[in-house]
């Protein structure tokens, strides 16, 4: 019985080894949880917290966000300091987006940016930053 | 050989006319020196923005060289020009539509795209629906961290109801 309650533990510890080394990958479905903050300038409050709930799908040349199917040219995923993609490309900073100073970022142009955030991601719509977590790979 | 069957860009060889620099420059000012804009983030030139949040002390009033000036107000106009070329490639904008979305695109880089792709099917109205959306901003405090809630912004109002006129006329 103590044999096999070490056993089972012992998988589950690999599970979440397993877990927490698989690469991070952007794509796939993600669900959007909660408006994180603004650029300088935006459209009002109420269309921005209309997108919670929604999906958005990251494929290899489409970024879907809601009912807003972009098509990327060129996908491309690099490890790269936010500040000055986010003052440049959003008019806005590290603490409106609420992304590290630094992370993995990928550059779906020209439908815009895609940010690392621990497990989840952060992209920008209509002036409203949003944070999002994985539904499905 | 996928890119053989690409459809040409309508807009791609569009630049940004004289009459729409002139008119871009009206509508985000211009000054010689750091100075705080509206939203409370430190700015220079053309509307060119140093950082979010606040000029620093040092910062605030001190002078910008006309070549810094130009050098910042040429890279903002070429990135919102590729803003909407990438934005708008399967129909061609009239000169006057291309510059209002120059100005935008300037103004709001991050949500041009967006806001300019039902042109591609000739919906104008969209287009000026969806710019005139852009008019609430986000004041940031010394630390910059945005400060209280949204604020409507009259002069982006007008701004917008510039820039959306030319996709409210008739074709």
């Amino acid at each position: 019985m103590r044999r096999g309650l070490l056993a089972l533990c012992m998988v589950a510890a690999a599970a979440g080894a397993n877990a927490a080394s698989e690469p991070f990958s952007f794509y796939g479905t993600w669900k959007v949880d909660k408006l994180v903050g603004y650029s300088e300038i935006s459209v009002g409050e109420d269309q921005l917290r209309g997108l919670i709930g929604k999906q958005i799908v990251i494929g290899k040349n489409s970024l879907k966000v809601g009912d807003d199917d972009c098509k990327a040219d060129n996908m491309r995923a690099a490890t790269r300091a936010t500040a000055p993609i986010l003052l440049r490309e959003y008019k806005a900073g590290v603490k409106d987006a609420g992304v590290p100073a630094r992370t993995l970022v990928l550059d779906a142009d020209p439908c815009g940016y895609v940010f690392r955030a621990g497990r989840e991601i952060v992209f920008s719509q209509d002036g409203g930053f949003y944070r999002a977590s994985r539904v499905k790979p | 050989m996928a890119t053989a069957n690409r459809r040409p860009n309508l807009n791609g060889t569009r630049r940004l006319s004289s009459a729409g620099l002139l008119s871009l420059q009206r509508n985000e000012g211009f000054r010689r020196t750091y100075y705080n804009d509206t939203a409370n983030n430190c700015t220079y030139g053309v509307g060119t923005l140093a950082h979010m949040g606040l000029c620093t002390n040092d910062e605030l009033g001190h002078p910008v060289s006309d070549r810094l000036i130009q050098i910042a107000l040429a890279r903002g106009v070429r990135q919102a020009e590729q803003v909407v070329q990438r934005a708008v490639t399967d129909h061609e904008l009239t000169q006057d539509q291309f510059d209002a979305a120059v100005s935008f695109a300037y103004n709001v880089p991050g949500g041009a795209h967006r806001a300019l792709s039902p042109a591609n099917t000739g919906d104008m109205a969209g287009v000026a629906r969806n710019m005139n959306r852009y008019i609430y901003e986000h004041p940031h405090d010394a630390q910059g961290r945005v400060s209280g809630p949204p604020r409507l912004n009259a002069g982006l109002l007008n701004r917008r109801r510039a820039e959306s006129a030319p996709f409210r006329v008739a074709p």
